[in-house]
C-alpha cells in the first residue's frame, strides 16, 4: 500500500483533533460539573434530570404549603388549649355554683367571672392570623361568632362551614377547625349561648334549690358535653399534626432521595475525570511529539 | 549502403534528453503541487520509438530493427473514480447530519433542559403558584405571584417560540445563498465540460482540468447529492437529486421560488420541476425548516392551546374571593381570523347540575329478576323516609327478601321496582314527580347498601325512651336558627309540650308542628327499644348544620340526647336523571356516541357524565372529552386530528347534543328529541354550516396552517388584561348551583373564598392526561419534549461521527491513489536526471567520433 506524505499529515491531524475534542468534552464536563449538559449527550439520563428536577420543584411547592398549615396547626392548638384551661376554670366555677349555700352576692360574683369567660371564649372563637379568621370554614373574612340581638350565634353559612384542606403528595390534609365544631354542643347550642343562660340562671329570683338543680343536672351535663368536643378536637389536631410532621419528613427524605439521584444520574465524577484528562493530555503529548518526528523525515533530506 | 549514420544516434541520444527532461518536468509539476488540495499526481508514460529497419555493412541480406531512442507518449493522471463516487456518497451523508446536529443542538440550548432555569421550570412554578394561594387563599399577594409567574411562562414560551422561528428565517436565506453558490458551481462547469472537451479532441488529456472539476464535484457533494456519468469525449452530465442541471455545455440553473403561504420561504425548482433532494446539506436544512422546527413549534402550540382552554374554562366558572365577579379567564382568548378556521373546541351551553332526581339505581346487570328478588337481608333493620311534611317507617327483617320489600315499599309515593335494564335487570327506586332531592331515605343498618344503593354516614339527633326521666312535664321552649339552601335565615320557638305525659309521641308531635324540623319514632332493630330521629327538612337540605339552637330551656340536655350515626341514600346524578323524560329516551336501552368509526355504549342507569367522560377518553378517537366544574360538557380534539374537530365524524342521539347544549336544531331549548340520530360534525360541513349549528354552543377556533408552517397559537399567548391588571380578580370559589327544575343550572352562589375545590381542580389539572391525544399530562409535556429532541439529537450526533470516520478513510484511500510522494518524486528525480547525464554524456562521445572521422577526412 501506498503511503503519501498527505496521508501520514492528515491521519496526524485527525489524530490530534480527536484527542483535543475528547479533551474538550472532559474539560466541559470538569467545569460544569455535570456527565450529561444537554439531551444530546444521553437523552435518557437527560429526561430522568428533567423529571426529577421538576419533582424536586414540586416538592418545595410541597415544604412551603406544608409549613404554612403548621402554623395554622400550632395557632388551633394553643386556641383549643386556652379553650381547654378555661372550661377547666368554668367546671370549678360551676361545682361551687351547684352548691345550694351560696349567698346572692357569691352567686353575683361568680355570674360575673362567667361573663368574663364567655367574652374570652368569643375572643378564642374570633382568633386571626393576617386577617383570616381561623375558625370560620371557608368564610375567612366573616367573624364567626357575633351577637346579633342579644344572642350569641356561629353566623357562618352551613355550605362555607367546612374544613379547609391542602393537596400534599397526593393526600387531601383537612386541617381547618370550626367553630361550631368546638363550640357547639350536638343539639345545636352553642357555648356561648350556655353561658348566657347560665349568668341568667345565677342572677335570677329562683331559688337556691331551683338554681342548684339546674346547674348540676343541665349545665354541669352541657359542660361535660363540650370538654368532650374539645378533648375530641384536640385529638383531631394533634393528629394532624403529626400527620404534617410525617408529610414534612418524607418531603424532606423524597428530597433527599432525589437530590442523590439526580447526582448519581447527572453528575460527573470529579475524579474518574481528573484522571481520565490527565491520561488524555499524555495522549495528546504522545501524539504531538511523534508527530514531529514522522513529519520531518522525507528523502528530500538525503539526497545531495 | 544505407546505415545508421553518426548523426543519428546524436538524434537518438537527443530523444533520449528530451524524454527524461519531460519526465523530470512532471516531477516537477508533482513537487510544485504537492499540497495543492484536489491534485492527483500525475506519470509520464516514456515509450520507446517505432524501430526503423535498416542494413548494415556487416549484414547486408537482412535488416536489423534499430531503435529510435523513447518518447513520452503521454502524460497519465492517476485518480480511481470509483473512489471518488464513494467519497461523495458519504459526504452527502455526512453533510446532512452535520447540519442536522448543530442546529438541534441550538435547540436543546434553547430549552435549556436539564437545568434548573429551563422551560419546565417556569411551567412548574407557574402550576406551583397555585398551591400557594390554596394554602393562603385571601392573600392578594400570592394571588400577584400567581399571575406574575403566568406572564414570565408566557414570555418566555414566546420567545422561545420566536427565536425558533427566526432560526427558521435565518435557514431560508442560508438555503437561497446556497442555491446561488450551487448555481456558480455549474456555470463553472459547464464551461469545463467545453474546454475538456477541446482538450480531448487534440488527444491530449487535460489533467489539471480534470483536477478542478473534480474539485468542484467534492464540493457540490457538501450540498446535495449529485449523479453524474462521463462520456467518451470528456465532457459529463450531472444530475442533482432527481434533475439533470449540466448536459454537455447546456445547463440549467436552481430556481428558489417563494411560497404562497406563510413567510414566503422558498421551494426549490429546476425550470418548471420541483427539485426533490435525499442527502445533503441542503436537504438538511429543508427538513429542520420544513418539519424538525415545525415540530417543535407545534409542540409549544399545543401547549398553549390545551393550557389556555383548559384552564380558562374552570377559572370561568369561578368566583373571586368576594364573591362578586365570575366568568373571567385567565388567559387571553384565543382566535381565529381567517373565515375558514379549525374548530379546536365545542363546550354545552347547559350546566348539568342540580335538576331533579327521578331514579337511582341499585343492583344492576343481573341476569334474572330473581336474582334480585330473591335476596335476603341477613339482619334486622329499619329503613326511615322524610320529606314534604310527612315521615314513615319501614321495618326490614332478616331472612325476608328484597322482593318483599319491593312488596312493602310504600314510602312518600315512590316505588321500589325491579325492571329491565341494558339486557338484564335492575333494582331501582323511582319517584315519577322528580322530587328525590327532596326526600331522605336512611337506615340504620345496611340494607340499603345491601340493594346496591350508595350511602353515605350523617349523624341526626336521636333521643331514646329509656332516657326521659330527666326530663319534666311541661312545656319546653326551643329557640332556633334555620339557614335555608339560599342564604336566608329564619328563627322560630318550638314548644314542645309535656303536659299531657313526658313520652316520645308527645315530642314527636310537637316538633312535626314546627316548620322545618320533623321527627320519627321507630324502633331500635337490636333493643327494641323506641328512638326519636329529629330530621331538619328538605328546604335545609335535610342538613344538621343548618339548624342552629339558640336556647332550649335544657330541653336536649335533660333528654340525653344525641347524636347518632344513619346510612342515608345517596342519589347520583346519572344521565338517566338528566335526560328523564325528554322525548323518544330509553334510560332500559344504552345508546352509542360514534366518534370516527369508534362506537362508545353508555348506559343511562349506571354512567354519569364523569363516567361518559371516562368511556370516551379511553378510546383513544381522537376527541377528549372534559367536564367544567359546573358541569358543561366539553369536547376537544387532540393532536391525533390536529386539533381539529372538523377532521372527524361525530354521531349520536339528537337528544344528548341538544341536551348538553352542542346544538338545537328545532330551535326550541327545552325539548330533546332521543329518536334521531344527528351527525355532530363531519368532514364535509363547511364553516357557515357549522358556526349556524352550533350557535348555542361556545366554539373555540383558530386559523388553520399547512402541515409544513407552525400554528402561530403562541403568538396570541397573554394573560388576560383584567387580571393582569388586578390579580385580585383571580377565581378560588367554585361557589355552588341552586336546585332547578330542568338540569340547567342558571344560577350559581359563591360560598366564601377559603373553598378550596376550585383551587384543587386547578392543580389537579397539571397532572391529568390531556395532551399528545391523552398520553401526557402538562407535568410530562416538556418532558416528553426534550426526550424527543435528546434521542434525535443523539442520533444525529452518533451519525455524524460515523459518517465522519467513514469519509476519512475514503479519502485515504483516495490519496493513496492521487496523493504526491515526495520520496517516490525523489527517487524518480534521481532516476531521470541520471538518464539525462547518461544521455548527455553519449552526446558527448559522440561528437567525439564525429571529431574523428572529420579529421580522418581533412
Amino acid at each position: 500500500m501506498r503511503v503519501t506524505n498527505k496521508m501520514i499529515s492528515d491521519r496526524v491531524l485527525f489524530n490530534i483533533q480527536t484527542s483535543l475534542k475528547r479533551i474538550a468534552k472532559l474539560h466541559d464536563q470538569l467545569s460544569s460539573g455535570y456527565k450529561v449538559r444537554y439531551p444530546s449527550d444521553d437523552a435518557v439520563v437527560a429526561k430522568r434530570a428533567s423529571d426529577i428536577l421538576t419533582r424536586k420543584r414540586e416538592l418545595e411547592q410541597f415544604q412551603r404549603s406544608v409549613d404554612h398549615v403548621q402554623t395554622y396547626v400550632n395557632a388551633y392548638d394553643s386556641a383549643l388549649q386556652t379553650v381547654s384551661s378555661i372550661t377547666q376554670r368554668l367546671r370549678e366555677l360551676l361545682v361551687r355554683a351547684a352548691n345550694g349555700t351560696l349567698s346572692k352576692a357569691e352567686r353575683e360574683a361568680i355570674a360575673e367571672e362567667i361573663d368574663k369567660i364567655k367574652e374570652n371564649l368569643v375572643e378564642v372563637a374570633n382568633t386571626r392570623i393576617g386577617n383570616e379568621y381561623i375558625f370560620s370554614g371557608y368564610d375567612v373574612f366573616s367573624q364567626p361568632v357575633e351577637n346579633e340581638n342579644g344572642t350569641w350565634k356561629i353566623s357562618t353559612l352551613p355550605a362555607s362551614d367546612k374544613s379547609r384542606s391542602i393537596l400534599v403528595l397526593g393526600h387531601s390534609i383537612d386541617y381547618g377547625v370550626t367553630a361550631s365544631e368546638v363550640f357547639e354542643l350536638d343539639s345545636g347550642k352553642n357555648v356561648f349561648q350556655m353561658l348566657e343562660e347560665v349568668s341568667a340562671t345565677l342572677r335570677s329570683n329562683l331559688n337556691e334549690t331551683q338554681i342548684s338543680e339546674r346547674v348540676s343536672n343541665v349545665f354541669l351535663k352541657e359542660l361535660s358535653y363540650f370538654e368532650e368536643r374539645i378533648t375530641r378536637t384536640i385529638g383531631e389536631v394533634g393528629g394532624v399534626s403529626r400527620f404534617i410532621d410525617m408529610v414534612n419528613s418524607r418531603v424532606q427524605d423524597l428530597d433527599f432521595f432525589f437530590t442523590e439521584y439526580l447526582s448519581k444520574e447527572r453528575d460527573a465524577d470529579i475524579t474518574e475525570l481528573v484522571t481520565d484528562l490527565a491520561m488524555q493530555q499524555s495522549v495528546l503529548e504522545a501524539a504531538l511529539k511523534s508527530a514531529s518526528r514522522v513529519l520531518q523525515a522525507t528523502l528530500v533530506d538525503f539526497v545531495r | 549502403m544505407p546505415d545508421m549514420s553518426m548523426f543519428g544516434i546524436l538524434n537518438t541520444a537527443l530523444t533520449g534528453i528530451h524524454a527524461h527532461k519531460l519526465a523530470m518536468n512532471v516531477v516537477v509539476h508533482n513537487i510544485a503541487n504537492a499540497s495543492t488540495p484536489g491534485y492527483s499526481r500525475q506519470r509520464p508514460v516514456i515509450e520507446a520509438n517505432p524501430p526503423i529497419p535498416l542494413t548494415t555493412l556487416t549484414q547486408p541480406s537482412f535488416p536489423l530493427q534499430m531503435g529510435t531512442g523513447a518518447k513520452v507518449k503521454t502524460i497519465v493522471r492517476l485518480r480511481d473514480a470509483f473512489l471518488d463516487v464513494q467519497y461523495r456518497q458519504v459526504n452527502n451523508r455526512y453533510n446532512y447530519w452535520d447540519t442536522v446536529l448543530s442546529n438541534l443542538h441550538f435547540i436543546e440550548q434553547l430549552l435549556a433542559e436539564p437545568g434548573e432555569d429551563g422551560i419546565r421550570s417556569l411551567v412548574d412554578n407557574f402550576w406551583n403558584a397555585f398551591k400557594e394561594v390554596m394554602s393562603d387563599p385571601s392573600s392578594t399577594a400570592s394571588k400577584a405571584e400567581v399571575v406574575s409567574r403566568a406572564q414570565q411562562m408566557v414570555s418566555q414560551i414566546k420567545d422561545l417560540y420566536g427565536r425558533l422561528e427566526q432560526l427558521r428565517e435565518d435557514i431560508d436565506d442560508e438555503i437561497v445563498q446556497r442555491v446561488s453558490e450551487i448555481n456558480q458551481m455549474i456555470k463553472r462547469l459547464a464551461d469545463l465540460n467545453n474546454k475538456i472537451r477541446t482538450s480531448m479532441m487534440l488527444n491530449s488529456p487535460p489533467n489539471d482540468l480534470l483536477d478542478e472539476r473534480d474539485r468542484i464535484l467534492d464540493e457540490l457533494s457538501n450540498l446535495a447529492n449529485i449523479n453524474y456519468t462521463e462520456a467518451e469525449d470528456g465532457q459529463i452530465t450531472l444530475r442533482i437529486g432527481n434533475q439533470i442541471v449540466l448536459n454537455g455545455s447546456t445547463y440549467r440553473e436552481l430556481r428558489a421560488l417563494e411560497r404562497p403561504y406563510g413567510k414566503g420561504y422558498h421551494e426549490l425548482f429546476v425550470g418548471n420541476s420541483q427539485l426533490i433532494l435525499s442527502d445533503g446539506k441542503l436537504k438538511a436544512l429543508m427538513d429542520l425548516r420544513d418539519s424538525s422546527i415545525v415540530k417543535y413549534m407545534r409542540k409549544l402550540d399545543e401547549f398553549v392551546l390545551f393550557i389556555t382552554d383548559s384552564l380558562n374554562l374552570v377559572h370561568r366558572d369561578g368566583f373571586e374571593s368576594n364573591g362578586v365577579t365570575t366568568n373571567l379567564n385567565f388567559f387571553k382568548k384565543i382566535e381565529a381570523f381567517s373565515d375558514d378556521p379549525s374548530i379546536f373546541r365545542i363546550k354545552g351551553s347547559r350546566k348539568l347540575e342540580m335538576g331533579p332526581y327521578h331514579t337511582v339505581t341499585g343492583i344492576h346487570s343481573a341476569s334474572s329478576q330473581v336474582e334480585i328478588e330473591g335476596r335476603r337481608f341477613n339482619s334486622d333493620d329499619i329503613v326511615l323516609s322524610f320529606g314534604g311534611g310527612s315521615s314513615n317507617v319501614l321495618n326490614v327483617s332478616a331472612g325476608t327478601t328484597i322482593g318483599d320489600l319491593v312488596g312493602s315499599w310504600n314510602l312518600l309515593g315512590t316505588s321500589l321496582r325491579v325492571g329491565s335494564h341494558a339486557g338484564g335487570y335492575r333494582l331501582y327506586l323511582e319517584d315519577s314527580t322528580g322530587s328525590l332531592r327532596n326526600k331522605l331515605f336512611l337506615s340504620l343498618g345496611d340494607s340499603l347498601s345491601q340493594m346496591g344503593f350508595d350511602t353515605e354516614t350523617k349523624g341526626y339527633i336521636t333521643i331514646k325512651e329509656s332516657d326521659l326521666s330527666g326530663l319534666s312535664s311541661g312545656v319546653y321552649n326551643i329557640n332556633v336558627e334555620y339557614t335555608l339552601e339560599d342564604g336566608t335565615r329564619q328563627t322560630e320557638t318550638i314548644s314542645v309540650d309535656l303536659s299531657s305525659g313526658v313520652n316520645l309521641s308527645n315530642i314527636e308531635a310537637s316538633i312535626n308542628s314546627s316548620s322545618h324540623l320533623r321527627a320519627q319514632i321507630y324502633a331500635d332493630p337490636s333493643t327494641g327499644e323506641n328512638m326519636l330521629v329529629i330530621v331538619p327538612d328538605e328546604q335545609l337540605n335535610f342538613d344538621p348544620s343548618a339548624v342552629k339552637v339558640l336556647s332550649d330551656d335544657d330541653f336536649f340536655t335533660e333528654s340525653n340526647a344525641f347524636v347518632r350515626n344513619y346510612e342515608v341514600l345517596k342519589y347520583k346524578d346519572t344521565l338517566e336523571n338528566i335526560f328523564y323524560g325528554q322525548t323518544g329516551f330509553d334510560p332500559t336501552r344504552p345508546f352509542t356516541i360514534t366518534i370516527n368509526s369508534t362506537d362508545i355504549e353508555i348506559d343511562p342507569a349506571v354512567d354519569t357524565l364523569e363516567t361518559l367522560v371516562e368511556k370516551i377518553n379511553e378510546k383513544n378517537t381522537g376527541v377528549l372529552a372534559d367536564l367544567t366544574p359546573h358541569h358543561s360538557l366539553v369536547f376537544r380534539a387532540s393532536s391525533l386530528y390536529d386539533f381539529d374537530l372538523r377532521m372527524m365524524e361525530i354521531k349520536g342521539p339528537q337528544g344528548f347534543f341538544e341536551a348538553v347544549g352542542f346544538v338545537d336544531p328545532d330551535g326550541d331549548p327545552n325539548t330533546f328529541d332521543w329518536s334521531s340520530s344527528f351527525t355532530l360534525v363531519s368532514k364535509s360541513d363547511d364553516f357557515t354550516t357549522l358556526s349556524e349549528r352550533f350557535k348555542v354552543a361556545d366554539i373555540l377556533t383558530f386559523d388553520r396552517a399547512p402541515y409544513d408552517e407552525p400554528l402561530n397559537i403562541v403568538n396570541q399567548f397573554e394573560v388576560s388584561s383584567s387580571l393582569a391588571a388586578n390579580p385580585a380578580n383571580l377565581a378560588v370559589d367554585v361557589g355552588y348551583a341552586l336546585e332547578n327544575s330542568d338540569w340547567n343550572a342558571t344560577s350559581i352562589k359563591p360560598s366564601g373564598g377559603a373553598n378550596p375545590e376550585l383551587l384543587e381542580t386547578i392543580q389537579n389539572l397539571y397532572t391529568r392526561k390531556i395532551l399528545s391525544n391523552g398520553k401526557e399530562s402538562f407535568y410530562e409535556f416538556f418532558g416528553g419534549v426534550v426526550s424527543e429532541l435528546g434521542v434525535e439529537a443523539e442520533t444525529a450526533s452518533n451519525l455524524k461521527n460515523n459518517t465522519e470516520i467513514l469519509r476519512q478513510e475514503i479519502d485515504n484511500a483516495r490519496e493513496e491513489v492521487k496523493g504526491v510522494s515526495l520520496d517516490e518524486e525523489m527517487v524518480n528525480m534521481i532516476e531521470y536526471q541520471h538518464a539525462f547525464s547518461a544521455a548527455a554524456k553519449v552526446i558527448t562521445a559522440v561528437d567525439q567520433m564525429i571529431q574523428t572521422v572529420i579529421n580522418m577526412v581533412g
